[in-house]
């Protein structure tokens, strides 16, 4: 059979469109990755930055938003002043619909209150990241400043947008990624050398100094970096950890207060380590500082190199399960003191650092021991915390197996009084045990010392709503009734808190942030200390704010649909706590 | 003419139902040597299905996430699922791996060596604690994602979380396909 003309006509114009569609579709086949979890090429990774005021932004935990929009910005760039009028326009309108504004700024040299003052003067008031290691601006593409970037969440974090202002619009209301990535004409951002960055010079020591102190033999896993090639395996574990800001943990904002022991690592250190993992994690020449490693660096020794003055262990070991947790045991420690006893510092000696959540101490004092022994007998002195008569001190901190009381401050065990340890463990995939030891140091002799109290700050009965993303309890203001010396701080919040601080308050009417927790953890259970003990004057005013995130966007939160009442139990309660440690001042 | 025309079109639908139902990925056999030397193949045993697991030691996610791979391990052995895990970490110490193995109590479990890490590659793993199952009847993906979601970074949930690979599992077994097939696995990233 012959086709006619026309009859050929319509099998071409029938089987074109077809045979396109086919063709298209194998093509489309053939491009798709081989895991549907593949990342778009403009996918952006999660980070974590502090803003100029101190409050943290993770951006995964902005995933309802409908759009990111991140803004570029650097003091004294006259380009701000010809769109912070649109800017505003911009946030009043596109806000109630999902949209979150943002500025960052990545000059590493603006400070938190010059940037606030730029702001200021801009009639601005957007959180701006400080991202003075500029990984996030380098990794997001920003050259200049102002340059807009917009990520959407609902498209695998897909930086849809990045340039001038007038695509912004466009990029918000299109549902689909249109990466039309334009120049932005503006002040170039002053980014500093990545490139020539030496392993053996710059690499392992910052390794050494900010992760092996816990990433060691007997302490925290990973533990086995015996050189380069293990650090190359980890590589791009230890960039996401540190982008994310997951570490080292950020127990305090290093702005506020003078903090002993912080564990952060500095912006410049952050910029050479990711940008050497980003750029292949070169080798370098030179001896591996990892590989030849001295045996004494990796064990963290007490101040004082002498023997105990007196050494208390459990009488029994305890049993850690393999899952969950080993939630708060209270274990006598050592018998009834028979004389006033000081405590200048201490080495804890536990099998399983890794899975201490927390221990602390509590002095049992002799009144409250008889009275409890009479009701339980050998059991009474670790019924004392439930009793609410009692405080406790932590002597556990991550990373570190040791604590000293400062000059001029110790510990005091009043004679009759015993000791009771508050135990928190974290199953780590076996069984295991653990008997704790305690190694007691005295002051020296030489040293007058005064006995350490402590001060709580707290507020009961409230209750945090249900999916309440910013929900804040500020506790009672305490007037300080005689000079205190704060020596350190301990938060406590439970699943749901999110950032805590102290402020004073002092007689002439001047505030002053004490301490800052801007992205407290409850995993991570660790006393803020001074490094010179903070002089609080007579008739000073002390207040905590406790901020907690009952909303999904927690990655803690066990259920944001349940509202949680003031409890001890930290799965379905909350508590706002913060316990100053301090010792009495003279007038 | 007009069969011509209609086995186009019946062509054109059956590639247009092929994309709104996504056709198995299937899996290609691969030999690896163990920890002791023992060679072994992905399709080499008599099972049903083979659970492949990345490991690294030292990741926490992955030492918490044990005690749920020994009880699949145990509770589907006699219903042919095996458990590999693959070692994404090229610069193991074997020695300590071996210790940890024997404190986990996982020593029976078969530990492959990757060197090249070419299989993991192949599955496009990301993380450690990260599982494929693979439906050794099928020669397919049957899954790919979290053991369970119960761990996150220094986060442990209170209740046990979603026990994803163990369900996935017993859909499998069912000759059902899992629900959910992928899933985003919390773990320690990879190296490549």
């Amino acid at each position: 059979m012959r086709m006619k003309k026309r009859q050929k006509f319509i099998a071409a114009a029938v089987l074109s469109p077809l045979l396109a569609l086919l063709g298209f579709w194998l093509y489309s086949e053939s491009r798709k990755p081989s895991s549907e979890k593949q990342p778009q090429k403009t996918f952006v990774e999660d980070f974590r930055l502090l803003d100029h005021e101190g409050r943290v932004h993770d951006l995964y935990r902005m995933a309802d938003a409908s759009s990111i929009v991140l803004v570029s910005q650097q003091n004294g760039d006259a380009g701000l002043a010809a769109v912070a009028a649109r800017l505003r326009e911009l946030n009043s309108a596109w806000s109630p619909r999902g949209v979150r504004f943002l500025m960052i700024n990545a000059s590493a040299k603006d400070s938190r209150e010059d940037i606030a003052a730029e702001l200021e003067r801009h009639g601005l008031a957007l959180p701006v990241l400080v991202d003075a290691a500029q990984i996030v601006s380098s990794s997001l593409g920003l050259e200049t400043t102002p340059e807009f970037a917009v990520i959407k969440p609902s498209l695998g974090w897909g930086l849809v947008y990045r340039g001038s202002l007038k695509g912004v619009v466009p990029a918000l209301e299109n549902a689909k990624p249109a990466p039309s990535m334009t120049s932005a004409q503006g002040k170039p951002i002053p980014y500093l050398r990545t490139d020539g960055i030496d392993y053996a010079e710059t690499i392992a020591p910052i390794l050494k100094k900010r992760c092996i102190v816990c990433h060691r033999e007997g302490l925290y896993p990973p533990q086995n970096w015996r050189g380069y090639e293990d650090i190359r395996e980890w590589g791009a574990m230890i960039r996401e950890t540190v982008r994310k800001g997951l570490m080292p943990p950020m127990v305090a904002d290093p702005a506020f207060g003078d903090i002993a022991d912080h564990m952060l690592i500095t912006p410049d250190e952050t910029r050479w380590l990711i940008s050497w993992i980003e750029n292949g994690m070169p080798r370098g020449r030179g001896k591996d500082p990892l590989r030849h490693r001295r045996p004494s660096e990796a064990k963290v020794q007490l101040p004082t190199q002498s023997s105990p003055d007196f050494t208390l262990e459990m009488k029994e070991d305890i049993a850690i399960p393999a899952e969950g947790f080993l939630l708060y045991q209270y274990v006598k420690l050592g018998e009834i003191f028979t004389k006033d006893t000081w405590i200048k510092s201490l080495k804890l000696h536990s099998r399983v650092y890794p899975q201490i959540h927390h221990i602390s101490l509590i002095r049992v004092p002799p009144a409250l021991l008889k009275e409890l022994s009479s009701k339980h007998g050998e059991k009474g002195a670790e019924q004392a915390y439930m009793t609410g008569k009692v405080s406790k001190f932590n002597i556990w901190s991550p990373g570190r197996t040791w604590v000293q009381y400062p000059k001029n401050s110790a510990l005091k065990v009043e004679k009759g009084s015993q000791l009771v340890l508050e135990l928190h463990y974290i199953g780590s995939g076996k069984p295991e045990t653990d008997r704790i030891k305690v190694d007691f140091y005295y002051p020296p002799k030489s040293e007058k010392v005064r006995p350490l109290g402590n001060l709580l700050m707290t507020r009961k009965n409230f209750v945090v709503p249900p999916r309440r993303r910013e929900f804040i309890v500020t506790t009672p203001k305490q007037t300080v009734d005689r000079p205190i010396f704060i020596t350190s701080f301990f938060p406590h919040m439970h699943m749901r808190g999110k950032a805590i601080k102290s402020v004073a308050t002092y007689p002439g009417g001047r505030s002053e942030v004490l301490v800052s927790a801007p992205a407290y953890d409850f995993n991570w259970q660790k006393g803020i200390r001074m490094r010179i003990p903070k002089k609080i004057p007579k008739g000073t005013e002390l207040v905590t704010y406790c901020e907690y995130d009952n909303s999904g966007q927690n990655p803690n939160n066990p259920d944001p649909a349940a509202p949680v009442r003031w409890g001890q139990r930290s799965v379905e309660n909350e508590m706002c706590v913060m316990n100053v440690i301090y010792y009495e001042g003279r007038e | 003419m007009k069969i011509w025309l209609v086995s186009i079109f019946i062509f054109s639908c059956s590639g247009a139902f092929a994309e709104s139902q996504p056709r198995e990925t299937p899996v290609a056999d691969f030999t690896l040597e163990d920890i002791d030397g023992k060679k072994i193949s992905l399709y080499g045993g008599t099972n049903k299905g083979v659970a492949l697991i990345a490991f690294a030691t030292g990741c926490p996610i992955m030492q918490k996430s044990v005690p749920t791979v020994r009880a699949i391990e145990q509770k589907f052995r006699q219903k042919g699922v095996a458990v590999f895990f693959l070692l994404v970490n090229a610069n193991e110490d074997l020695a300590a791996l071996k210790k940890e193995l024997q404190a986990y109590e996982i020593s029976h479990i078969p530990f492959l060596k990757d060197p090249g890490k070419t299989v993991a590659s192949r599955f496009n793993f990301k993380r450690t604690a990260e599982a494929v199952l693979i439906d050794t009847g099928k020669k397919a993906l049957a899954y790919q994602g979290a053991i369970v979601d119960r761990f996150g970074y220094g986060t442990v949930k209170v209740n046990q979380g979603n026990p994803f690979l163990e369900r996935a599992i017993e859909a499998m077994l069912k000759g059902e396909k899992a629900d959910p097939m992928y899933t985003e696995a919390k773990g320690c990233l990879i190296s490549f």
